[in-house]
């Protein structure tokens, strides 16, 4: 037994694999998802947050993500059918799941327009404070911190 | 953040309001690679809140986490930006069997 075992050429392909998931940590393979802590609306604010549409997405920003699940869906997706593969068979995020589960609009203009603008003029004017260029501002893009 | 007085003017609590939207956008609906950065090109459809809520923030977000799933699929990526509540909670209520007991029992 133990002679067919060493002949066979698979058989080795077959040890060094389980031998390198032994010595793999398990961690390595975890996909992070980025969560940030955001802090509590202020009571003035949320019946304005609710008006526009966000109320809902303010609500579940508490939510902790489980990495292992966010993992093995990432595991079962395909790039090509943006479809999850599981056995019994292909299911995807549909529209109609942000609608009901983040309260978001999904008809209506999309969110595409002009990226030239004064972005520190636009931040004071309309934010109330004007960021540092090169170090909350850098690029077109701000700091959230 | 601007500070929000006691008793703030409309003006203020609008910049209140664009600051903690843009905050969520970049924290919770559509993070991306950058981590702690967000785009001010979100800022050009807050400027009026009162249309803010016409913008199709769904199909942008759900774009976001199409995006960021395939980009995630490659073996040296780590990291997921992405809706990921979003993808966690359809998950659970597609597939309550594997929600965990400490949730189910608060369900």
């Amino acid at each position: 037994m133990i002679s067919i075992c060493f002949q066979n050429p698979f058989f080795f392909c077959y040890l060094f694999i389980l031998i390198s998931s032994i010595l793999q940590d398990p961690k390595d393979d975890v996909v992070e998802s980025f969560c940030h802590s955001m802090t509590e609306p202020r009571p003035l604010a949320i019946p304005i947050l609710e008006q526009v549409g966000f109320g809902q997405i303010a609500k579940l920003r508490h939510l902790k993500v489980d990495h292992a699940l966010v993992t093995s869906l990432v595991e079962r997706w395909r790039l090509e059918t943006h479809t999850f593969h599981f056995l019994t068979g292909q299911c995807t995020i549909t529209l109609q799941d942000i609608s009901l589960q983040l309260g978001l609009n999904i008809d209506g203009p999309p969110i595409v327009g002009p990226t030239m603008f004064d972005w520190e003029e636009m931040c004071d004017a309309y934010l109330g404070v004007a960021p540092v260029k090169g170090e909350s501002l850098i690029g077109s893009q701000v700091k959230l911190k | 953040m601007l500070p929000l007085g006691e008793e703030p003017i409309e003006e203020q609590l609008h910049a209140h309001c664009r600051t903690y939207i843009l905050g969520l956008i970049g924290g919770v609906l559509m993070p991306d690679r950058t981590n702690n950065k967000v785009h001010l090109m979100y800022l050009t459809f807050l400027t009026n809140l009162r249309i803010t809520t016409r913008y199709s923030w769904g199909s942008a977000c759900l774009a976001v986490l199409y995006r960021e799933l395939c980009r995630s699929t490659y073996v040296k990526v780590k990291t997921m930006g992405g809706c990921a509540s979003l993808l966690q909670s359809w998950a659970w209520y597609h597939m309550p069997y594997m929600l965990a007991p400490e949730v189910a029992k608060k369900i």
